[in-house]
């Protein structure tokens, strides 16, 4: 994904004319980058600056934290080294966006912890069916594929887990991975709702305490602030 | 035992499948054309990285195994526990793609791995 940005800076512009940057989006498992490439005009001759980093996650409208870090890797522009928060710069489309794009990411996650669930159940249900698979015989395979490919619910589980993973990566190309990740962590007591409702499994309040505690453990995990390996050359 | 050996696979390998799927789209790079040609190529030039197959493969045999537990095992059971994954991830990032992880993050982990042996606890 890429997006063009126009970073105009007070501090900056009494050094530089114009700071023209061009941004790129990288999503790394979990991580998502942005990089700069950058074009700095002085007054008069361009200025060596070798690479400009942006700090993980800065620019993202859902972000928690809007500080965007400049760094320079060449000792000779250390204007550079200093943080500046989005509302110093003057980016187009930063905070006015964000109630927007809370209003289509509640339903999409919505969607996403409904999704993941009920393919997992619709796994079950179809593989309930078939039984427990006992694989005595190498000729067992055959028998227990041919069944399980011609068992509607598994394509059923097959298609929500595929539609699951469209609306996740839809939602991480708007909303950060940090936002989304906690968010989705209820989808464990999903799981669980649909199970009883759907497949009458029986969730004792023991089962439901250590869904809440994992629950609470990928909220945590989500909490955090991916970390960057490094520049990424 | 049986039951251990697929969540076993369930855990590792899907995690690792995934990593090894990560380790190849890094080494591609970032998709620039969303046309339906270069996304083909794309997908053609992935197929010829090893890392890819692997990773497909880990990620196959992860699904299978999921399917063959759910046969015998109840499904707010199975998917509870599968949450160890997180843990494999981040163990697999720290030695396979050397990421740093911090302290909350473990914090975290170590959480979801008590709730897991509570769901364990539980019983089938």
């Amino acid at each position: 994904m890429n997006a063009r940005w126009r970073i105009v800076n007070t501090q900056l512009t009494r050094q530089y004319a114009v700071l023209s940057l061009k941004l790129k989006i990288y999503l790394i498992r979990d991580v998502i980058l942005l990089r700069l490439g950058q074009s700095v005009k002085d007054a008069g001759h361009k200025v060596p600056v070798a690479r400009i980093q942006l700090s993980a996650l800065a620019f993202s409208p859902v972000a928690n934290s809007r500080k965007l870090e400049l760094i320079s890797s060449s000792s000779d522009s250390a204007c550079f080294h200093r943080s500046h928060s989005v509302q110093d710069i003057g980016l187009t489309h930063r905070v006015t966006h964000t109630r927007r794009l809370h209003l289509k990411s509640i339903p999409m996650i919505m969607l996403s912890i409904l999704l993941g669930p009920l393919g997992n159940v619709m796994l079950g249900k179809g593989m309930k069916a078939i039984g427990p698979v006992s694989l005595k015989a190498f000729s067992d395979i055959f028998a227990v594929a041919s069944r399980v490919l011609t068992s509607p619910f598994i394509w059923l589980g097959i298609a929500s887990l595929m539609a699951f993973m469209i609306v996740h990566m839809l939602l991480l190309t708007w909303a950060d991975y940090s936002y989304v990740q906690p968010a989705t962590s209820l989808s464990y007591a999903t799981v669980a709702l649909l199970s009883y409702f759907l497949l009458g499994e029986v969730v004792t309040p023991l089962r439901w305490l250590g869904i809440a505690v994992i629950c609470f453990g990928v909220f945590i995990v989500g909490r955090t602030a991916p970390s960057t390996t490094g520049v990424f050359e | 035992m049986l039951e251990a050996l697929l969540f076993f696979f369930i855990v590792v390998a899907g995690t690792g499948g995934e990593l090894c799927v990560s380790r190849a789209m890094k080494g591609i790079g970032e998709v620039h054309d969303f046309r339906p040609m270069a996304l083909l190529r794309f997908i053609g030039h992935a197929l010829r990285i090893p890392w890819m197959w692997l990773g497909v493969a880990l990620m196959a045999l992860g699904f299978f195994s999921l399917l063959a537990i759910l046969s015998f095992l109840e499904v707010s059971f199975v998917v509870p526990v599968s949450a160890l994954s997180y843990a494999a991830g981040a163990f697999g990032a720290k030695a396979f793609l050397g990421e740093r992880i911090s302290r909350n993050r473990w914090l975290g982990i170590a959480v979801v791995c008590i709730g897991v042996t509570i769901v364990w606890w539980s019983g089938r």
